[in-house]
């Protein structure tokens, strides 16, 4: 087998076998191939509701995908269904050299692009922006400087503090939530793409490359930036719940 | 030597593991940590970090904590008007071609 297809092949999530919204951030599983088999066994057999499942499952994360073509709400909308009706017209001759999911998301980003040059949208996400790479993400007054002994180390100030209670608390999910949903927003738009890919639709590191044509390196320097302020943010959170001590 | 780098070794003048990396990196490292994106040896060391400093564990930890947040977001998708529609497509093309025959 071409070493391209046991790539692509491998970047199936269990999201389908497991019967779930594929929002869990599940490790990336090794493609379990028999079970992408019976999929494309039940689609090319007629079965509806392996296509309302996965309609359901996989088109919060093609919108947010199909987004990064085009520049509103309803053409991303309109992408995604006429993905799905390419995936109901394109059934008969699909193979299953692919999984059935990295198919999908290839009829997708393809519509995309076209799409996307005909809306005359360009915003390359292929490359990093200053605000991307610049400077550290923790605050360099939090670790101590270079005459200390522990040179690098936290300052007792700078030092994280555990949260309390936990952002499960059932008094403050909402909340919290709310906090990260809006902090999400304002992210620079690169960072914002890749951590919901990753970490609200659950996608792996594979899918968000392939789909944003990026390299694996900047995806992570994307994430990483993005999670870092995100966590700053549910931070400055808790210490305005913590009644104020002496500082 | 200075004082900082000799608070790295043991008597016997070995690197102390956890102490070739200092909490300015770790913070850095924290994604390719998770990503399992480092070799083994930074890895090693930065489980031993990890493993002597409570600061950096708890930020390990509010990252995890980050994630998991971000996976409860609440997302858009396609209306249920557009699903079925879909549905229904589905439905037509696959149909068993009953009229003929």
């Amino acid at each position: 087998m071409p070493a391209e297809d046991a790539t692509t092949e491998s970047n199936v999530l269990s999201t389908v076998t497991e019967h779930v919204v594929p929002r869990s951030r599940t490790p990336q599983m090794e493609v379990d191939r028999s079970e992408d088999a019976v999929l494309v066994a039940r689609l090319q057999a007629g079965d509806e509701s392996a296509f309302a499942h996965i309609v359901d499952a996989w088109s919060p994360m093609m919108l947010r995908v199909a987004r990064t073509f085009v520049s509103t709400d309803a053409s991303a909308q309109e992408i995604v269904q006429e993905t799905w009706l390419g995936v109901v017209r394109g059934l008969d001759r699909f193979e299953g050299r692919s999984s059935v999911r990295t198919w999908v998301f290839r009829i997708l980003t393809n519509l995309g692009k076209t799409r996307g040059v005909r809306e005359a949208r360009t915003v390359p996400l292929s490359s990093l922006s200053p605000s991307d790479t610049d400077g550290p993400t923790v605050d360099p007054s939090r670790f101590r400087g270079a005459d200390d002994e522990w040179s690098n180390g936290w300052t007792p100030v700078g030092s994280p503090r555990a949260w309390s209670p936990s952002p499960e608390d059932a008094a403050l999910a909402g909340e919290i939530r709310s906090q990260v949903a809006t902090a999400l927003q304002d992210l620079p738009e690169r960072q914002r793409t890749v951590v919901s890919l990753r970490d609200v639709h659950g996608m792996s590191a594979d899918e968000v490359c392939v789909a944003l044509d990026i390299s694996p390196a900047n995806q992570r320097v994307l994430l990483h930036r993005g999670r870092a302020r995100l966590r700053e943010t549910l931070e400055d959170y808790y210490r305005g719940l913590t009644p104020v001590m002496s500082s | 030597m200075n004082s900082r780098d000799a608070r790295r070794l043991d008597a016997a003048g070995q690197p102390i593991p956890g102490l070739q990396i200092d909490c300015i990196e770790v913070v850095e490292l924290v994604t390719d940590y998770l990503e399992d994106a480092i070799d083994q040896a930074t890895r090693d060391e930065i489980e031993a970090h990890l493993a002597l400093c409570g600061p950096c564990q708890i930020y390990l930890d509010q990252m995890r904590t980050t994630i998991d947040v971000l996976g409860h977001v609440p997302v858009e998708t396609l209306t249920d008007q557009a699903k079925a529609d879909l549905v229904a497509a589905f439905r037509d093309f696959r149909a068993p071609d009953t009229t003929s025959g």
